[in-house]
């Protein structure tokens, strides 16, 4: 196992797709930024946010648009949760699993004489610690981008909290992830991994209205934080919410596995 | 052709099927490879010789049947056999951001191997010297199938299993992998299980052959027996092949012989009597211009067992007054 997690981190090396992945990260960081210097010099630019109706206004009302610590770390969890967060870890996932198949790796991967479920296992482990590690990036630049434009009202108990929050979102995010990795084997490429965690999204905006929403996995971290299209969380998370995902998560690594050991979908 | 397991066999395939719904890839193969043999596996684009090694390397799961490799019984997660086998199926892949070095390091370390001459040993062995620091995205095709080579040599593996090596080679390329082959076969007594559809190619390395045709093996020959097997023949190039079938059985009582449709004539019998046979076709009208002593090779004896190569599908023949034939 610690061979296969050694040489899953070493895959990475060098790959311009961490590069991508964290370039995302800083354009919506620094659009934040910018955002909050407008809003900051107009705060009546907030109260026009009103006009949105329905759950802006009542965000408006509770103070979201208000340019403080709490609130804007609320947001860049938000973001995670609802704009960029889904689908890019849902990259991750594709890239970490589909190139092995795009770059025809694979075939020398599951004739080496180690398990291949360790191989899954050790793609898991990379794929985790790059997407924490594209949280903790996230949070730390929103938090640089607040002292550059001169947030009031910081207090590290609200960093804390807003790390919290980012980790239960990530997390969330994670336990859709190995169905994603599956879907990707069983298109031997990235294509159909994304498409999957892009129409599982989607699904998830239709879903969001009905008391369903709270079952379905890819719209838990938006009935945790809230996202920037529904920033007022209506429907709250229960015990089932979690056992569900954890089920999606279990179904995902099984069939991922089995991916392997049926190995017909070698390129 | 298969049957039990000896002490000497290293691979073997026990009715070995493979479907892929309403295709036959691979139908009831049986094949053995004996300890310190180069295997030539050869066939026809899509005669199945991938899907057969797919199978001997749990790749691919087989519809029915089973390839057992040094013993054991090939499945996924066979990691014993996986740790006696170095492999290279068809084009092999790369981690494109690292480098030469890196990519046969890591291969070291998947394989649990501590020592790091291993690498010096097999880069100088593929020649991969001068690439060691270079993006394996940025190699030549023919670098990179010696990469592949090196990648599967790292771990001194007791059997090496290659799908088509020379693919994408160069003249110079074909010729080092040969030599290192041959080296391996010799040197470390490496039993080589190879995949080729250039029979010349494999020719010149293999003990032995199995050809495998439409997905069903058709033979197992050792290339020493071929030899014996083949017969000496005497080659015309002429401008009349008709005619000088004519003249071959009319005026010189010679029945053993084959026209091949691009003027070429094939005497089988009557070696002795050259000076008479060229005589006789310039007297018939029939201009020779090249005529030459020579036996059947590999190619031919595949030819005869397929009914033709991809590239040029089988001529047709006359052979003797029995009529035209595939």
């Amino acid at each position: 196992m610690t061979r296969a997690l050694k040489a899953e981190f070493l895959k990475l090396k060098g790959s311009r797709t961490l590069l991508w992945a964290a370039i995302v990260v800083i354009a919506y960081a620094i659009l934040a930024t910018v955002l909050n210097a407008v809003l900051l010099k107009d705060p009546a630019i907030t109260a026009r946010i009103t006009s949105a109706g329905g759950s802006f206004r009542q965000a408006v009302d509770s103070g979201f648009y208000q340019v403080d610590w709490p609130n804007q770390l609320r947001v860049a969890v938000q973001g995670i949760s609802g704009t960029w967060g889904i689908l890019l870890f849902s990259f991750v996932a594709t890239y970490v699993f589909g190139r092995e198949y795009k770059d025809g790796t694979a075939k020398n991967m599951l004739t080496l004489p180690v398990r291949r479920e360790y191989f899954i296992a050790a793609k898991m482990v990379v794929v985790a610690t790059w997407i924490f590690c594209l949280m903790l990036l996230s949070l730390g630049l929103h938090a640089i981008g607040l002292v550059i434009v001169g947030v009031p009202g910081f207090a590290w108990r609200h960093v804390w909290g807003a790390l919290w929050d980012g980790i239960t979102v990530t997390f969330a995010i994670y336990l859709t992830l190995p169905l994603v990795a599956w879907i990707t084997m069983t298109g031997r490429g990235y294509l159909r991994g994304m498409l999957f965690a892009l129409a599982a999204v989607m699904v998830g905006n239709g879903l969001a209205a009905t008391s369903l929403s709270r079952y379905y996995p890819w719209n838990l971290p938006v009935h945790l934080v809230g996202a920037s299209w529904m920033p007022i969380v209506s429907v709250h998370p229960v015990l089932g919410s979690w056992i569900v995902s954890a089920c999606v998560f279990l179904a995902g690594l099984v069939l991922a596995t089995r991916q392997t050991d049926a190995a017909d979908d070698v390129s | 052709m298969g049957g039990t397991a000896t002490a000497e066999s290293v691979i073997r395939t026990v009715g070995l099927t493979k479907h892929f719904k309403d295709v036959r890839a691979v139908e009831s193969l049986d094949l053995t490879v004996r300890r310190g043999e180069i295997y030539g596996f050869l066939g026809r684009n899509g005669a199945g010789k991938t899907t057969t090694i797919r199978m001997m390397l749990a790749l691919i799961r087989p519809t029915d049947g089973y390839a057992e490799i040094l013993g054991q019984r090939m499945a996924p997660n066979a990691v014993r056999a996986f740790e006696r086998i170095g492999s290279m199926v068809e084009t092999p892949g790369f981690y494109g951001n690292l480098t030469v070095r890196e990519n046969i390091e890591m291969q070291r370390d998947l394989l649990g191997l501590r020592r790091s001459g291993w690498v010096d040993e097999v880069v100088e062995m593929c020649d991969l010297g001068e690439y060691l620091s270079r993006k394996a995205s940025t190699l030549s095709a023919g670098n990179k199938q010696r990469l592949g080579l090196a990648r599967a040599l790292i771990h001194k593996p007791e059997i090496l299993i290659l799908d088509e090596p020379t693919n994408g080679l160069d003249p110079v390329g074909i010729v080092q992998i040969r030599t290192i082959l041959k080296q391996l076969s010799t040197d470390r007594g490496i039993t080589i299980f190879l995949s080729s559809h250039i029979l010349s190619e494999v020719q010149q390395i293999a003990t032995r052959v199995g050809i495998i045709h439409e997905g069903r093996l058709l033979e197992e020959i050792a290339l020493d027996d071929l030899r014996l097997r083949n017969r000496t023949y005497l080659e015309f190039a002429v401008s009349d092949a008709k005619r000088a079938a004519w003249v071959l059985e009319d005026r010189l009582g010679i029945s053993d012989y084959a026209v091949h449709e691009e003027g070429v004539v094939r005497v089988y019998s009557g070696l002795d009597r050259v000076g008479e046979l060229n005589r006789a076709l310039v007297e018939a009208g029939v201009e020779v211009t090249a005529s030459r002593v020579s036996e059947d090779n590999l190619e031919d004896h595949f030819v005869k067992l397929t009914g033709g190569s991809d590239e040029d599908p089988a001529p047709e023949r006359r052979v003797g007054r029995r009529g035209w034939r595939r």
